[in-house]
């Protein structure tokens, strides 16, 4: 199992150089000068000119990799922003804790939510709580996040006054915006698990359980959903794993200062440390959050975990 | 022989599956039964609704879509139709239980072996933990599995010794009743015997009765006392293994018994029956079989006959006088 | 004699899928609804009130009524004008972007599932390194890089939505690569082309469509995503997202300027996942639950 796991941790390193690579590139390739917009239309041609100097943005395209890998490889940095002159590193660490914490509070929300509401309407197949809940699942995965942001701020924070309307601080700002994440993602998560609860009871060894006289609720939620947690904890991990690169838009609508709104605006701003800082550090979570559903697939399937042994 | 003592009875049991595009009338007044001790063997094609019989038995049709239309199932003269779920549970597993076709399938992937055989003991003996897993393990034994092997799960296992453990767990509890659907069939040809004389020898040993389902004769010829030919969904023929095996009446058993190849005599080919299994949404009117049938007269496209007393408990559902020589 | 045999069975296989479908209530309240906003999205110039450019500003953020019947935005333009032009713009990218990488992602797909070894390696590791990056992440840092429009915005969408496409159809191609009957084709030497477009992809193809109509709904939602941070179409053009950006200064006292946008995008979007649903269960009766 450690094998598995030093394994991949090893591969995620050529897959993190692509990345690098990958929005290196593209930010090569982008239109705008981040040295004439730091300064501002006023500034002189000269003054820009030395800006871009220092920054080394006249330099071939493979210098320029060249330094940046050096950078992030030698100097163990990623770089200081053109904008704020900060450690990009401190400021990525200290925005993503609230990105962080809000993806966290939302995916557990979402699928609590969701696998109950799953569970409940593949045991009552057909029925109206089925219906009902399969329904509202339906047009809660159909909601763009934002839109349910706005309208729950129209109705919570504009109209009844329960909660602040933007901000971030302690549990009572977070609601709001974790509820705008977690609707979308509860919905397809009630999905997922009730249909896999569905594969899973009609499989011959349920049969052979309740031949073995073992009742109904031990069936359902022993037997049929150890087996129906894969799909459950892929679409988990799959969650948060969204919900991390997702937060942008939800944190522009409620202004929470977290990881996204630092991309946005070093995107408006053309700083480049920051946004080759954001992207490659958003990459190693999401890679590291799949490697953790993975892990957890062995736990809960043996076939699994021996096959991860004998690779 | 011992007196013998009635422990299942069927009585015109009917099932059907109901979906939203047809009907399919799977079992259609099916009656036999089980005496204490005594092994009955179904026999029949694939489809003609053998374990839909052996699945209502043990009440655990898939409902919807099957649906029982009709009938009683006595069990010691209980009607396992007629009784609630808690009661049933009490029976399914502990007095009646199931071995099943498939073993690949049979066994649920996440759990042990072990905690698979001790779970149905836990729950019908009243016993600790502790002491279902040494029962367990006393059964893994009795079917030739090391004990030590009882915490491995099913992948780790063959074929052969999946059907061993649902064997193991189908005995745990010694059921008065055992029903054995097509144990064989999914196993290899030489671990066929041995897990088919292994079950011989358990069943005789725990004094258990069995219903024994199958599509290969040669198996009948072995283990079963009595013999019941299903077609399409009803008894075509009924009586003990000699009768069938000596005096075969229904064209449909005599067409198995052509079929089979023989090392014996000197067959120059098989006679396969000829056409296929009706469609059991679309079935034929009157008898069942006219349609393949060598013998069919205008009578039997129109009315079905019933089952008939040709001899001491031996029925046939044919209006044909017995035909020597065929 | 063959030829036409095959083709009545064909026939009878996409009648049998249809008959199925029309069968699903769900599934024809999705087609219907989505017939009916992409007739009217076409039908804009004729439908429409007023245009979507035009502004009135004595009546700006007026609530629904007989003249307005969704009322008008902060310029006094007729949102119902708006939704049906924006409408065009939303549902073409959406199809569009996820047109364009279903070619691209099944093409890469079949060539990986069926070649395997070091062309498969060579796209899986490129799909990693884009997978490593949650997709609208990698939308927006390609919108960014690009510039915002109309035009970027689907060359975005359609290169984070290639991969789901790869994977989709890499997986049902080596699922259906050890089946018999590939193995019969590749008995009597059939070509290799031969084989993977008459026989591996047909059989590859149902979930790649059921796929591809809930990619449309990712897509539009994601298009919506971007033009709500200023990376999608641009004012004063009309697209959905973009609307409920401009709308979002106004929510107090003015709600209806988002709540008719953010309406219109959802139940888009649901008969998109709606129809997938029917069309997954039509296809594949067996997987219908």
């Amino acid at each position: 199992m450690i094998r598995y796991i030093g394994k991949r941790l090893l591969w995620m390193i050529p897959v993190l150089f692509g990345v690098t690579l990958l929005i290196f590139t593209l930010l090569y390739f982008a239109n705008g000068d981040p040295a004439r917009n730091l300064l501002g239309p006023d500034a002189s041609e000269e003054e820009v000119q030395e800006l871009r100097d220092e920054w080394g943005l006249d330099d071939p395209y493979l210098t320029r990799y060249g330094n940046y890998i050096k950078q992030l490889l030698v100097d163990k940095s990623l770089g200081t922003s053109y904008v704020t002159k900060q450690d990009v590193s401190q400021e990525i660490v200290s925005r993503f804790k609230v990105t962080f914490l809000l993806a966290l509070e939302s995916t557990a929300v979402a699928v609590l939510f969701g696998t109950v509401m799953g569970i409940l309407a593949a045991v009552h197949q057909g029925s109206v709580l089925d219906n009902v809940s399969m329904v509202v699942a339906l047009v809660g995965a159909a909601m763009p996040g934002f839109w349910i942001g706005l309208l729950l701020s129209i109705l919570f924070a504009l109209k009844l006054g329960w909660f602040p309307a933007s901000g971030w601080g302690g549990f009572k700002e977070s609601i709001l915006p974790c509820l705008s994440l977690a609707i979308g993602s509860a919905g397809s998560i009630a999905r997922q698990t009730r249909s896999a609860m569905l594969e899973v009871i009609r499989q011959d060894y349920i049969t052979t359980a309740k031949a073995k006289g073992v009742s109904r609720i031990v069936i359902i939620c022993s037997h049929a959903l150890r087996n129906a947690l894969m799909p459950i904890v892929t679409s988990a991990g799959m969650t948060l794993a969204w919900l991390i690169g997702g937060v942008v838009v939800t944190e522009t609508v409620f202004s929470i200062p977290g990881l996204g709104m630092y991309m946005v605006s070093a995107i408006n701003k053309r700083d480049y440390p920051a946004i080759q800082g954001s992207v490659l550090f958003i990459a190693v979570v999401f890679s590291l959050v799949m490697l953790v559903v993975d892990i957890l697939y062995a736990y809960i399937d043996p076939r699994i975990k021996a096959k991860y042994k004998n690779s | 022989m011992e007196s013998k003592e009635l422990l299942l009875s069927v009585k015109e049991l009917a099932v059907s599956y109901r979906t939203s595009e047809e009907i399919v009338r799977a079992v259609n007044g099916v009656s036999f039964s089980v005496n204490r001790k005594e092994t009955l063997g179904l026999v029949g094609e694939t489809g003609a609704g053998k374990t839909t019989i052996a699945k209502a038995i043990m009440s655990i049709l898939p409902d919807p879509p099957a649906s029982v239309d009709g009938g009683e199932i006595l069990f010691e003269e209980n009607d396992l139709l007629h009784m609630p779920e808690k009661e049933i549970r009490k029976i399914r597993g502990k007095k009646i239980s199931m071995i099943f076709q498939d073993p690949m399938t049979a066994l649920n992937p996440v759990f042990t072996v072990g905690d698979q055989i001790a779970e149905g003991i836990r729950i019908h003996e009243n016993v600790s933990r502790k002491e279902s897993e040494e029962r367990a393990k006393a059964m893994l034994e009795m079917v030739g599995i090391p004990s030590s092997r009882y915490g491995e799960y099913p992948h780790q296992f063959s074929g052969g010794m999946k059907q061993r453990v649902v064997i193991a767990i189908a005995l745990s509890c010694n059921p008065e009743l055992l029903i054995a659907d097509e144990p064989t069939t999914a196993l290899d040809v030489t671990i066929q015997a041995q897990v088919l004389e292994m079950i011989g020898n358990l069943k005789e040993q725990m004094g258990t009765a069995m219903i024994l389902i199958t599509h290969d004769l040669g198996i009948v010829a072995e283990v079963c006392d009595n013999v019941a030919v299903v077609y399409a969904g009803e008894i075509v023929e009924m009586g003990s293994k000699e009768d069938l095996f000596d005096r075969p009446a229904h064209p449909y058993t005599n067409g198995l018994f052509a079929a089979l190849p023989s090392l014996a005599g000197d067959q120059k080919r098989l006679k396969p029956i000829k056409g296929l299994t009706p469609n059991p949404a679309n079935l034929p009117e009157g008898c069942k079989f006219w349609p393949r049938c060598p013998y069919a007269t205008e009578e039997c496209r129109q009315e079905n006959p019933g089952l008939r007393e040709i001899g001491p408990g031996h029925f046939s559902r044919c209006t044909r006088k017995s035909q020597e020589g065929c | 004699m063959t030829k036409e045999r095959k083709t009545a069975k064909k026939e009878s296989m996409f009648r049998l899928t249809f008959e199925r479908l029309m069968r699903n209530k769900m599934a024809i309240a999705g087609l219907i609804f989505l017939g009916i906003v992409v007739l009217m999205a076409l039908a804009a110039p004729v439908i429409a009130p007023y245009s979507y450019e035009e502004q009135d500003l004595f009546n700006t953020l007026k609530g629904p009524s007989g003249e307005h019947i969704f009322g008008t935005d902060n310029l006094g333009r007729d949102i119902f004008s708006r939704i049906l032009y924006g409408g065009r713009n939303s549902l073409i990218i959406g199809f569009v972007s996820v047109g364009i990488s279903a070619v691209i992602g099944v093409v890469l797909g079949a060539v990986a599932g069926y070649y395997g070894g070091k062309v498969d390696m060579v796209i899986m590791r490129l799909l990693d390194v884009l997978q490593s990056v949650p997709a609208i992440l990698l939308a927006i840092a390609i919108a960014a890089t690009m510039g915002p429009g109309f035009k970027n915005c689907i060359i975005a969408l359609t290169v984070s939505s290639v991969p789901g496409f790869v994977r989709m159809t890499r997986a049902s191609c080596m699922n259906v690569q050890g089946l018999e009957y590939v193995e019969a084709a590749r008995s009597i030497n059939a070509r290799e082309s031969r084989i993977i477009f008459k026989h591996i992809l047909p059989n590859a193809i149902s979930p790649i469509f059921v796929h591809a109509t809930m990619s449309v709904a990712t897509a539009i939602l994601t298009s919506a995503s971007l033009s709500f941070i200023g990376l999608g179409v641009q004012p004063p053009a009309a697209e959905w997202g973009a609307m409920l950006a401009e709308g979002r200064n106004y929510i107090r006292g003015y709600s209806h300027i988002v709540i008719f946008p953010g309406l219109t995008i959802m139940l888009v979007v649901l008969s998109l996942n709606m129809l997938g649903d029917g069309l997954r269960d039509a296809m594949d009766p067996r997987l219908k639950n």
